[in-house]
C-alpha cells in the first residue's frame, strides 16, 4: 500500500518555517529526488503560495542543474491544494481539493492514481492535522543546524504526545540531518 | 580558556521539558547512560538554572537514583556544581554553591580561569541567555523520537538566529539521536 510519507524541514530548536534555512545543491537534489519517487504532494495554501515561486524557474531556469532540476521535480509531481480561499490553483499539475484532508488521504490510499508510488505531505498545517488523525506512516525530519528562537513550532497543537520510532538517518555535509521516523501504533 | 558544553535532551518539536517540568518521555537506556557516566568521567564542572537544578537535587542523592542509575548518581553527586539563581538562599546538594547576579558578566571570568570544562544541564533559560552571548562552545543534544503537545522549548527567548556546524551523530539503539554541534 502506498505509504503518506510527511517530509519537512526544521530548525534544532524544532521551528518550522519555509523561508529560514539555507537549502543546498545536494538538499535540493535530495527533495527532487523525493518528488521524482513519489506519487503526489499534498499542500496547504500557505507552502503552495510558496512553492509557487518553482514556476518561475520553470520558465526562466537558473543555470544551477540542483535548482532547475528541483523546478522540474516539483512541476512534474501531481498537487492537491487545501485551501477555502484560493479559486484556482494557475499550475497545470495541481488542483484544488474538493474533499477534506481526511477523504482525501482514504482516496489516494485506494486510487491507482499515480501508481503504488507514495503520498508527500509538505505542509506544517496538513502534517498537525495528519498526526491527529493518526494517517502518517513515514516522518522524514529535516534538521538544519541553526537555531531561529522564533517562529511556528513543528507539531503545534498536536492533541497528544506521540512516540515514533527511528529508522534511519541521513547527513549531509552541510550538517543537515534527516531523521527518518514511524510512528508507534 | 575552559570549554561550555550545553547538554540536553529534546524531544522533536524543541522541547526540554513536557507539561509539569514532565521528563518521563526520555529514553534512558544502557547506551544512554553509559554516555552520561563517560560524560560525567571528565569532571567537568556542572552549570544549571534554578528549576533544573531542583529537579536534579531531589532526585540524584536519592536512594533511588543509587539503585537505578548507580555510577550516573555518584558522578553526579561528586561532581562540581554550581546553579544561577537570584532567588534561591542555599544550595543543598551536595559540592554545589549559587551565583546570581548578571549570569552572562559572571560566566565570562569562570570560563577564562584555570579548571575543568564546564557543562549546561538542561537549563532553558539559561541556555537562551547564554547562546545569545555567544558563550556556548559545543552543543550536545540528545533528540527524543517523540513528539510532546505541550511543553517548554529549550531555545525559548533567543532573540538571535544562530548558525551551527553538525560535528558528529550518534545513533542510540532506543531511537534517541545525539547531535553534536559546535560554532562555525
Amino acid at each position: 500500500m502506498r505509504k503518506v510519507i510527511a517530509a519537512i524541514n526544521i530548525t534544532l530548536d524544532g521551528i518550522c518555517d519555509h523561508t529560514v534555512g539555507i537549502p543546498d545543491a545536494p538538499l535540493h537534489q535530495h527533495y527532487a529526488s523525493l518528488l521524482d519517487n513519489a506519487g503526489v504532494i499534498l499542500y496547504g495554501r500557505t507552502t503552495y503560495q510558496l512553492m509557487q515561486f518553482w514556476q518561475t524557474l520553470l520558465k526562466n531556469p537558473s543555470g544551477e542543474k540542483s535548482m532547475d532540476d528541483f523546478a522540474l521535480a516539483i512541476d512534474k509531481i501531481p498537487k492537491v491544494v487545501f485551501s477555502q480561499t484560493l479559486k484556482n490553483t494557475n499550475w497545470d499539475s495541481a488542483e484544488l481539493s474538493n474533499h477534506s484532508l481526511e477523504e482525501m488521504v482514504l482516496e489516494l490510499k485506494k486510487s491507482p492514481n499515480g501508481g503504488a508510488k507514495d503520498i508527500l505531505v509538505g505542509s506544517r498545517s496538513l502534517i498537525i492535522q495528519l498526526l491527529n488523525l493518526n494517517r502518517i506512516d513515514e516522518f522524514q525530519i529535516c534538521i538544519y543546524p541553526m537555531l531561529e528562537g522564533k517562529g511556528l513550532p513543528l507539531f503545534d497543537k498536536i492533541k497528544d504526545r506521540k512516540f515514533f520510532s527511528l529508522v534511519k538517518t541521513k547527513t549531509f555535509d552541510s550538517g543537515t540531518i534527516v531523521l527518518y521516523y514511524e510512528p508507534n501504533r | 580558556m575552559r570549554k561550555l558544553t550545553a547538554f540536553t535532551f529534546l524531544s522533536l518539536n524543541g522541547y526540554y521539558k513536557g507539561e509539569n517540568n514532565d521528563t518521563s518521555w526520555h529514553r534512558h537506556g544502557e547506551e544512554e547512560g553509559r554516555y552520561s557516566e563517560q560524560a560525567l568521567s571528565t569532571n567537568n564542572t556542572l552549570l544549571f538554572g534554578r528549576t533544573t537544578y531542583e529537579m536534579m537535587s531531589n532526585f540524584w542523592p536519592t536512594p533511588m537514583a543509587a539503585e537505578m542509575f548507580p555510577r550516573v548518581a555518584a558522578g553526579m553527586n561528586k561532581a562540581e556544581k554550581i546553579v544561577f539563581s537570584n532567588t534561591l538562599k542555599t544550595a543543598k546538594w551536595n559540592n554545589s554553591s549559587i551565583m546570581s547576579g548578571d549570569i552572562a558578566e559572571q560566566i565570562r571570568p569562570l570560563k577564562s580561569s584555570k579548571g575543568n570544562d564546564l557543562t549546561i544541564l538542561g537549563s532553558g533559560s539559561i541556555v537562551s541567555q547564554f547562546c545569545d552571548a555567544g558563550l556556548i562552545d559545543t552543543y550536545e543534544i540528545m533528540i527524543d523520537p517523540v513528539a510532546l503537545h505541550r511543553g517548554t522549548p529549550l531555545f525559548e527567548g533567543m532573540k538571535n538566529r544562530l548558525y551551527l556546524k553538525l560535528i558528529d551523530a550518534k545513533i542510540f539503539e532506543s531511537g534517541v539521536v545525539l547531535l553534536t554541534y559546535t560554532n562555525p
